[in-house]
């Protein structure tokens, strides 16, 4: 599967421990930006194969980590490398704007 | 999901939306999972919650966050849109895919 569905149990091996970048985009069900969001994403994770990890996050399950992030407002897209935080973007994104920043992190 | 319910809310925010100068999403599709959204979460919290934003809990806080949101005017004057899209200006109505 391109896009990995994140939760607590396998969110420290998928995201924290990664050797690549990790591109989270933290959703729920009933936001509509989100369902927008979702074919953008899902085809942008087959342009980056191999470089960028594309996970998503339902902020209704996994809340705990949606706090941990301090994720306030969905759709949000945040980037980690190395376990850390290096990138984030909040609300729809179109998919000229997303390509444009993950060039610059996969250079 | 009543649809009943779900029509008059629609019919709220669409009066809402022309005496405030602005109009709803011309995307159906969007506008009916934002709908849905709200009323679930009147359903779960009691109060019509934005779908896009995360509640914290704290009633306080979280009466910030009910559709239409503190925050809609500005998002609308500065990108056209509200952060969950439901309002847009009048003028623009455009998003680009």
């Amino acid at each position: 599967m391109a896009v990995v569905e994140l939760n607590s149990e396998n969110f420290e091996a998928e995201v924290r421990k990664s050797d690549i970048p990790v591109i989270i985009d933290f959703y729920a069900d009933w936001c509509g930006p989100c369902q927008m969001m979702r074919p953008v994403f899902e085809s942008l994770s087959e342009d980056y194969k191999g470089k960028l990890k594309f996970g998503k996050l339902d902020t209704d399950e996994s809340s705990d980590i949606a706090s941990e992030f301090d994720v306030s407002a969905i759709p949000c897209l945040v980037i980690v490398k190395k376990g850390k935080e290096i990138e984030r973007i909040t609300g729809f994104a179109s998919r000229t704007i997303l390509k444009q920043k993950l060039d610059k992190i996969t250079k | 999901m009543n649809p009943d319910k779900e029509k008059e809310l629609l019919e709220k925010y669409k009066k809402y939306a022309k005496e405030n100068n602005f109009k709803l999403n011309p995307d159906k599709k969007i506008v009916d999972t934002i709908i849905k959204g709200i009323l679930r979460n009147e359903e779960k919290y009691g109060f019509r919650y934005c779908p896009c934003r995360r509640i914290t809990g704290d009633k306080e806080k979280d009466k910030a966050i009910i559709c239409p949101c503190i925050y809609h005017r500005d998002e609308i004057k500065t990108q056209g849109h509200c952060h969950c899209m439901l309002f847009f200006k009048n003028d623009k109505i455009k998003v680009k895919k």
